[in-house]
């Protein structure tokens, strides 16, 4: 096994692992043309780091609002592959705060990307 | 008749409400509360500025009217997926259309339900999107009046 494999195989099994630093959380697509077999709802393993409040730049920056950076496997069974990816609608669901019911935050930027982890900002 | 709550606050409402009437849309009003909102597409985030008084629309009696101008802030939200190959501007386009035509649906639109005495569409700002979603703001100043000593009361 090579050292890159180490690294992807530590993504899922110790970044990632729930039981450690990680929670579960839901990837929503953004529902896409019919026959597109990717459109569907799972369940993940992500870190998420809550709570940087910004502002929106598109909107002039008057307008504040949470930020949440969520790293997620690489992966289009444990996590999201970087090709199922679509920054124009897919969504990911979880708590704002720990303790609160989760609801969904629009993915609006890909932060860094390798062969075993995403890095999204989500809104 | 006294309204319910302070004009300015009538007047917002009224236009969510009547926004809520664009189709395809979703309407937020906005609010510094975490995870109030999430961008989504064809949404309109409705922000409401501070009132500015307009002394020289004033009516003198006893008690007098007092004028005020207050601008509120249509934030339009658009976000096309990536596998989608409409034109861009074209969707932006007829949102803020869309938009402008539901608003001005009602008679006499410009004084939501006879609470204002004008409505002014200031002019669309296309916002350089930096990713996730595009925006376009679209701000519209409403003048009212309202008696010295009473919010409530529209003159």
């Amino acid at each position: 096994m090579t050292l890159r494999d180490m690294i992807e195989a530590d993504a899922t099994a110790v970044f990632l692992n729930t039981g450690e630093f990680a929670e579960s959380v839901t990837y929503k697509p953004r529902i896409k043309p019919t026959g597109d077999t990717r459109d569907e709802t799972r369940s993940i393993s992500a870190v998420v780091f809550r709570e940087q409040m910004t502002t929106i730049d598109e909107d002039g920056g008057e307008t504040i609002a949470p930020m949440f950076l969520v790293h997620v496997a690489n992966d289009s069974t444990d996590g999201i592959s970087s090709d199922e990816l679509d920054l124009g609608g897919d969504k990911i669901t979880f708590p704002v705060r720990d303790g609160l019911t989760a609801s969904d935050r629009t993915v609006t930027r890909l932060v860094t990307i390798d062969n075993g982890m995403l890095v999204l900002e989500c809104r | 008749m006294p309204l319910t709550l302070p004009i300015d606050e009538e007047i917002f409402q009224e236009i969510a409400t009547r926004l809520s009437g664009v189709t395809g849309a979703t309407v937020v009003q906005y609010r510094r509360e975490p995870g109030h909102w999430t961008p989504e597409h064809l949404q309109i985030c409705v922000v409401k500025k501070t009132p500015e008084r307009a002394p020289e629309l004033d009516y003198p009696g006893n008690p007098p009217a007092l004028a005020f101008r207050m601008r509120v802030n249509l934030r339009l939200h658009t976000q096309q997926s990536e596998v989608d190959t409409e034109n861009n501007s074209e969707i932006i386009s007829s949102f803020i259309a869309d938009v402008h035509q539901t608003i001005c649906e009602p008679a006499n639109w410009w004084q939501w339900d006879a609470k204002a005495v004008n409505t002014e569409f200031e002019s669309v700002e296309l916002i350089n999107p930096t990713g996730g979603f595009d925006a376009a703001l679209y701000p519209l100043t409403i003048t009212y009046r309202h008696s010295e000593g009473d919010p409530f009361t529209v003159r």
